[in-house]
């Protein structure tokens, strides 16, 4: 579905999220669009009649989802055409085909899909949802539901719900739901009080200061990924490959630390950047090292009462980075290893070296043992190849359906001359 | 033109499904499914459960719906849940909860407390293979067959002679339908029956099946399902809740909704088998095969529903070889029902198969489509009935063209970070068709409806009877109404074995002309407006004098049966096949093309360039035919790198969702493009379609591999592939 949110480069954007993982309640007050609200069969929406020509719907299950998806995409703001087909990228329309990322079709219609998405044009005047975009949205409200067993709680500031976090541990602290939602479909997940945080005006802050960045921790990463623009690489390189535009339209840096899954995607990438996580309570705020933030499988020194307010990444940003996923599924898939590298070279020396790992033990790693072996080296084939043995063997991969132990270590190994052999290249370009 | 007329409801939100049919006083049942993969249920505590708000009714074994076992025609001995205490696979349905609202259903069939007696569970297919069984005989014929020429004793001395030999073993993963929709119903009683709607690939089989179970009347249960979100084979059976919310609804006397959640679709409905197959090839140093031997093992259930027909639906009939011989074995295990799946044998055959057949031409250091046109086949070995229309070679001549297969280099070639390289193979599926009924009725309108019970659940049957419809009827498109998925409907158009076009189609065009019979005859009957003159129809309209030409005197079909004060005018057809298959063998054919590209350091596959060729007889909706062609292509790719069920030790499926049971995403699909060479096939049906259902994903996991072999010279004899296996020591 279609949620009206405040836009990055207009007033309103039509963001498109899982409707399956979206509680009705944190939608309170809100403008939603379902494919049943952009037009009827006798008078198609122009993204409805592209699928329905270009043969785009099958059985048809799927069709609404896609609609939303593609919808969002034909809105946004900042989608220029330029006339080129860039294939599996974007369109010559400008559409961005990892807006489709998050949708499944079984039917595989895929390629009809793509040519609808690719022919669709620019929405014209009188679109109302085109000039929807030129207003700010409803803001959610501040709301209390009860039906007398369980409560949902949207609070309109951070200290009533450290407050609320306080008096009642047991909460649920929810902000994009794309990790409880699943919990609840699947599960049969219950939560007594649910604390909806994903709006609070504390935690979405995107602040630049001299020694950092600041992430509020209810930002989407959407929102940061397009608040950024591409000023930290390892982050650029991260997003795309983070579940879909569909999830991380949803889905907030806070909810992705909080979880202390794993095989999170974020993490390796945030490990790399010495990022650091802000942790508020009723006493006040705290600052930790992520390196030092997770105990143990999906624990953390994140204390009952506190909630992550923002991450922070110290400035300057370290020259040579990477992030690669390897991951069975182009997009939307789990990883089978994950790997965050941030390397300051100088003169051809290592100076620093931090590399962040998901996917090969209890909780998202530091490779110590790798970056002390690389730093103060020169940044030669025969250093990156003694350092790779030893990335090899740092962590303890598991054998499960997606790779082998086996694979997961040597995977480890390579991606660093992965990373050597691209920074080769650039210093040859 | 829209691509189909059922696009502007499914792209709007307007299209119902099964689920979204309601009612008042309507209640929710959910399914409770065993956590143990062989035993006995000794005891069920549902005190909790029937005692939890909302909650109307509690069902297992030890307090059960009545249900009997059908027989259908098609599928044999059904299966109805709740009969009996037996556990044979984990994830089996065991009990039933129905209430207010479908969390109090869910929440109370968590509190239910099952205890087991357990028996050791046998769920590995690889230590099952030490007890496999003949597989029964089956529609293809017995389990085991050999041609051999004159002179030869046996297949194995057919291979000892052969000049060049190849001998591996291939296997493939089980995999689920994953239809997007999951198997669902809703059920109402009433004075006249029972109503069910659910989603199924042609309304009249479970609607018998129904009745059967229920034992009431054929008569008194009507089912429903204009709109089905996929189907693939996965819903050809009557589903658990199609069977538990129509006994429920009666037993509670108000409608029930009930449906599988995602994991439960996994293992309370029916997987594709499990593999493994042995392949050995014997050839003269010109390419000329002269021994086939393809050994096949299924997975099956214990109650050995169905085998995967690997040899039987590809080495069978594919190459011209003087000796063949095939066998197939069923291997039991305490897992979920197996099933047809898109292409059955086929599509994972057709992996050994031409993965064989390309080892077969690296052997020879020939060309992979030089080998397999030089032992093109004119009909199956030895069997004296021709193809009665076959252009594999054309197939493979323009697809070469096409792709660039002359810049194919025997080792690839490198650009960049990756290992480029390509493959080729085979497709092919047999030309078959169904017994089908379809009704035609001719309103005083000038408008037109051609109906009959089965199913489009994507494929596109409902746009392909309006166009047959229209073109028998000699009017335009616009002037039909299509109508399907109703048991009410005349029997026919069944989804199954790619065969809805030609058996629907061509019931339609006998349904047309007995239909115009009966117009031409009423208009010069007594008091017609032709009284007692020669008639003539064409172009929606009735001719005096038997005379059709421009200005001539007629009337339009509507206008005769106003004349004659006639709502409507409606006649029936049926067409069955019969004897056209002591004539030919049929069958379509394809040749798949395929680019891969593999990371030179993660081994990660890429499938980059994909073209399928196929020869698939006459093409009805282009459009559409293009659309289920590139889907089948896809479920190519998904099969060979993603799809695959995981059997944990204790029988239950480890991937049992689509986070872990991975079919692809958009980005995961190449360049990939369709083409079709246009050969009607009339010896099959007047349609002259051969339909193209399952046709596409045949071939396609061989020609990956086939590529990737180019591309690193490494053999991969297993889907879905692991990257490990591509992985350097």
């Amino acid at each position: 579905m279609l949620v009206a949110r405040p836009g990055v480069t207009s007033a309103t954007e039509w963001v498109a999220i899982n409707a399956c993982l979206a509680p009705a309640a944190a939608l309170a007050g809100q403008e939603v669009v379902t494919s049943e609200g952009l037009g009827t069969p006798e008078v198609l929406h122009p993204v409805q009649r592209e699928m329905a020509v270009r043969g785009g719907s099958q059985c048809g299950y799927c069709t609404p989802g896609f609609i939303c998806s593609m919808a969002a995409e034909y809105y946004r703001p900042d989608r220029e055409a330029d006339g080129a087909d860039h294939g599996e990228v974007h369109g010559p329309n400008g559409f961005d085909l990892h807006a489709l990322s998050g949708n499944l079709c079984r039917c595989t219609g895929y390629r009809p899909i793509r040519d609808a998405a690719y022919a669709l044009g620019t929405p014209q005047g009188g679109d109302r949802l085109a000039d929807r975009r030129e207003e700010p949205p409803d803001a959610p409200e501040a709301t209390e539901f009860s039906d007398g067993e369980r409560t949902f709680v949207r609070p309109a500031t951070l200290s009533a719900a450290l407050e609320l976090l306080h008096r009642n541990p047991r909460t649920t602290v929810i902000s994009g739901c794309t990790d409880w939602g699943v919990e609840v479909n699947i599960r049969g997940s219950r939560a007594d009080c649910a604390l909806a945080i994903d709006r609070l005006p504390e935690l979405r802050g995107l602040v630049v200061t001299e020694e950092y960045l600041e992430l509020g921790a209810a930002l989407t990463l959407t929102e940061i990924e397009r608040g950024l623009d591409g000023r930290v690489p390892l982050l650029a390189e991260l997003f795309p490959q983070f579940a879909s535009r569909l999830i991380r339209n949803s889905a907030t840096l806070g909810g992705n630390l909080g979880t202390g899954s794993p095989i999170g995607d974020s993490p390796p990438a945030l490990l790399a950047l010495d990022a650091r996580v802000v942790l508020s309570g009723i006493g006040g705020e705290r600052e930790v090292p992520l390196a030092d933030y997770f105990t143990g499988y999906r624990q953390s020194v994140r204390r009952t009462g506190e909630l992550i307010k923002a991450v922070r990444i110290p400035l300057p940003l370290a020259g040579l980075t990477a992030f690669q996923k390897i991951a069975k599924r182009r997009f939307d898939d789990i990883s089978s290893v994950a790997i965050g590298f941030a390397l300051d070279i100088d003169e051809g020396t290592v100076r620093r070296a931090r590399i962040g790992l998901g996917g090969i033990a209890a909780t998202p790693i530091r490779a110590y043992h790798t970056e002390s072996a690389l730093e103060g080296q020169p940044w030669t084939r025969s250093t990156v190849l003694a350092a790779a043995g030893l990335l090899r063997a740092e962590g303890t991969p598991m054998d499960d359906h997606r790779a082998s132990s086996r694979y997961r270590a040597a995977m480890l190994g390579q991606s660093l001359l992965k990373l050597y052999a691209r920074s080769i290249e650039e210093v040859v370009a | 033109m829209i691509a189909r007329l059922d696009a502007a409801p499914k792209v709007t939100g307007q299209a119902k499904y099964a689920v979204d049919h309601n009612f008042p006083g309507m209640a929710y049942g959910y399914v409770v499914l065993s956590t143990i993969a062989n035993g006995e249920l000794a005891a069920m505590e549902v005190t909790a459960a029937r005692h939890t708000p909302g909650v109307l009714g509690v069902y297992t074994p030890f307090e059960p719906l009545e249900l009997r076992t059908p027989i259908s025609q098609m599928l044999g001995e059904g299966w109805v849940p709740l009969q009996d205490k037996e556990i044979a696979y984990y994830g089996q349905p065991i009990g039933f909860v129905v209430a207010e609202t479908f969390e109090a259903a869910r929440d109370a069939a968590a509190l239910i407390e099952v205890s087991y007696t357990e028996r050791p569970a046998l769920t590995s297919f690889a230590e099952g293979l030490a007890t496999a069984e003949d597989a029964k005989t089956g529609p293809r014929g017995a389990p085991s067959l050999s041609v051999l020429a004159e002179g030869v004793e046996s297949i194995e001395d057919a291979l000892a002679a052969s000049e060049v030999t190849v001998d591996a073993t291939y296997e493939t993963a089980s995999q689920n339908h994953a239809a997007m929709e999951p198997h669902s119903a809703v059920a109402v009683w009433n004075a006249d029956g029972l109503t069910v709607y659910t989603g199924n690939q042609g309304s009249h089989g479970p609607a018998d099946e129904l009745a059967q179970a229920l034992n009431i009347e054929h008569s008194a249960v009507h089912v429903v399902n204009p709109y089905v979100g996929g189907a693939f084979g996965g819903k050809g059976a009557t589903s658990t809740p199609a069977f538990l919310a129509a006994a429920a609804a009666r037993n509670i006397g108000r409608p029930v909704k009930a449906a599988l959640t995602r994991e439960q679709v996994f293992t309370a409905t029916a997987t594709r088998p499990a593999t493994v197959q042995r392949v050995s090839l014997g050839a003269r140093n010109d390419g000329t095969l002269v021994a086939v031997r393809h050994d096949s093992w299924s997975s099956t259930p214990m109650s050995r529903s169905f085998i995967e027909p690997t040899s039987h639906g590809t080495s069978r009939e594919w190459y011209a070889t003087e000796n063949l011989a095939i066998s197939q074995k069923a291997v039991p295990l305490n897992i979920p029902p197996t099933t047809f799946m898109r292409a059955p044998g086929e599509a994972p055959g057709s992996f050994a198969l031409e993965s064989a057949v390309d080892e077969l031409a690296v052997a020879l250091n020939m060309d992979p489509i030089g080998l397999r046109k030089r032992n093109n086949s004119a009909a199956p070995p030895g069997e004296d009935l021709q193809w009665s229309s076959k252009h594999l070679d054309e197939c493979f001549d323009i697809g070469a063209a096409r792709f660039g297969w002359s810049e194919r280099t025997p080792g690839g070639r490198v650009d960049g970070d990756w290992l480029v390289g390509l493959g080729t193979a085979t497709a092919m599926f047999p030309g078959l068709r169904f017994p089908a009924t379809v009704g035609i009725t001719l309103r005083a309108d000038d408008t037109a409806v051609v109906a009959t019970s089965g199913a489009d659940p994507g494929t596109g049957l409902l746009t392909v009877l309006s166009l047959i419809g229209a073109e028998s009827l000699d009017i335009s498109p616009e002037q039909v109404t299509p109508r399907l998925g109703d048991s009410a409907l005349p029997p026919g158009g069944t989804s199954g074995g790619s065969t809805a076009t030609a058996s629907a189609g061509s019931a339609t065009m006998v349904a047309a002309s007995t239909v115009i019979d009966e117009l031409l005859r009423l208009a010069s009957s007594p008091g017609g407006p032709f009284d007692g003159r020669e008639t003539a129809y064409a172009d929606g309209r009735v001719f005096a004098d038997g005379r059709v030409f421009a200005d001539g005197e007629s009337m339009t079909f509507g206008e005769v049966l106003r004349a004659m004060e006639r709502i409507s005018l409606t006649a029936t057809g049926s067409t069955a096949p019969g004897e056209e298959r002591t004539k030919h063998s049929f069958g379509s054919w394809g040749a798949q093309f395929c680019e891969v590209r593999v990371h030179r350091l993660t081994r990660e596959i890429r499938v980059s360039r994909l073209l399928g060729v196929f020869d698939a007889g006459r093409i009805i909706n282009p459009t559409a035919a293009r659309s289920q062609l590139l889907g089948g292509m896809i479920w190519g790719v998904s099969a060979a790198l993603h799809e695959g069920l995981d059997v944990e030790a204790n029988g239950r499926f480890a991937n049992a969702d689509l986070a872990g049971y991975l079919v692809p995403v958009n980005a995961d699909i190449p360049e990939i493009d369709t083409h079709l060479v246009e050969y009607p096939d009339t010896l099959l049906s007047n349609v002259g379609a051969r339909g193209l259902g399952e046709i596409s994903i045949v071939g396609v996991a061989a020609a990956i591999a086939n590529a990737v072999y180019n591309a690193t010279g490494i053999r991969l004899r297993r889907i879905p592939m692991m990257l490990e296996d591509l992985l350097e020591d």
